[in-house]
């Protein structure tokens, strides 16, 4: 009778197995120290799966893709304004209404005069003495006097 | 395995209710039935984690992730009869992805909780009986991947061969085949050890001589 070689006794098993679990009886014994809320926490700590970009959401980010493009051309335009060329209004608009009275002009250290040229803008309602190239127009001061009907009143009746 | 052996091996259950009903409980949102599911398989996957890895923090990270990775999939779970090999399974291949340190093999006597000792076993017989389980873990770390998986689901967690092959995804003769084969190594090994009691391997050669020397005796 010959003994296969890939054959083990049944006595030898039984010890083998024997042998095995009482090893293994300290690592059975051992308990997981962990509680249920550590895997609650681990469950909700773990990063959110990407959500998903439905037509609502389409139409929000082309809502916000369009408010950054508005919001950009509105600052580029602003940073390239001062280099534009200007029109011949607005260089008037940026020519700044001093009245400097000429030499022989009432002077400005009466206060009255100082006031008067002040608010008004003039120092004399007799306008030919100041400079014309930075002095008012007649008609913004309002210098062209009242209207016919104007002058008449309301005593003049059609 | 019967149901009274498998909570022996897995730790204590909390809950009468099986696999199938805790998985669906779990599913509408009942975080309490899986809550003892965790409590039902928390200790044996530890284990098995700790057999792979040999590092404590590494087998509660595993758990932790385990049962993670279950609950993401609870509405994929196939539950009953295959929910405790997909864990083990799991459980397995993240204990496998984390390397063990270097020369760090099973701990016993500094691990080995101090209420082991029987009550009538003398101080001597405990550390003889801790000596002997020292060295056959030993011979398990010995033994290769595939083998020593097998041994350590079977005779540490008290799997079944159909169980272990869900787990090691193989057939169940294959899983025999190894665990066979386990049995044999750790025979060869443990024989060298005078105090195991384990008889040198008798070959085929050695065999038929003595054999023949029978023969002729007789």
């Amino acid at each position: 009778m010959m003994l296969r070689r890939d054959r083990l006794s049944l006595d030898d098993q039984i010890r083998l197995e024997a042998a095995l679990r009482d090893a293994f009886a300290p690592l059975r014994a051992r308990r997981a120290p962990l509680s249920a809320a550590r895997v609650r926490a681990a469950v909700r700590w773990e990063a959110p799966p990407p959500p998903r970009l439905g037509g609502l959401a389409l139409v929000g980010r082309l809502g916000e893709l369009s408010t950054v493009m508005a919001v950009a051309a509105i600052v580029f335009a602003g940073a390239l304004a001062p280099a534009l060329p200007t029109s011949h209004e607005q260089e008037q608009e940026l020519v700044a209404p001093v009245l400097v009275p000429l030499n022989g002009g009432p002077s400005l250290n009466d206060p009255a005069t100082y006031m008067r040229w002040l608010r008004l803008g003039r120092s004399d309602p007799q306008d030919d003495l100041l400079d014309p190239a930075t002095g008012m127009r007649r008609t913004v001061l309002g210098t062209d006097g009242p209207l016919a009907h104007e002058r008449q009143g309301l005593a003049i009746k059609p | 395995m019967t149901r009274p052996a498998r909570q022996a091996a897995e730790g204590p259950d909390v809950d009468a209710r099986g696999d199938l009903e805790l998985v669906r409980a779990a599913r509408t949102g009942d975080i309490r039935a899986f809550d003892n599911l965790f409590y039902r398989y928390r200790d044996g996957i530890y284990r098995v984690a700790f057999a792979i890895t040999k590092d404590t923090s590494a087998a509660e990270e595993i758990v932790v992730d385990t049962f993670a990775r279950a609950h993401r999939a609870i509405d994929r779970l196939e539950p009953d009869d295959s929910l405790r090999p997909w864990l083990y399974r799991v459980a397995v291949n993240l204990s496998y992805n984390r390397r063990p340190r270097r020369n760090v093999s099973f701990s016993y006597l500094d691990d080995a909780p101090d209420d082991l000792a029987a009550d009538d076993e003398s101080p001597s017989d405990a550390a003889e009986r801790a000596e002997r389980g020292r060295v056959v873990l030993e011979c398990v770390d010995t033994l290769g991947p595939k083998h020593k998986i097998v041994v350590v689901l079977h005779y540490l967690n008290g799997l079944n061969l159909a169980e272990i092959a869900q787990i090691v995804d193989a057939p169940v003769g294959t899983v025999k085949s190894r665990l066979h084969y386990a049995l044999r190594r750790l025979r060869t090994h443990l024989s060298a050890h005078p105090g195991l009691e384990f008889e040198p391997e008798r070959s085929e050669s050695a065999t038929g001589e003595q054999m023949r020397t029978q023969g002729r005796s007789g």
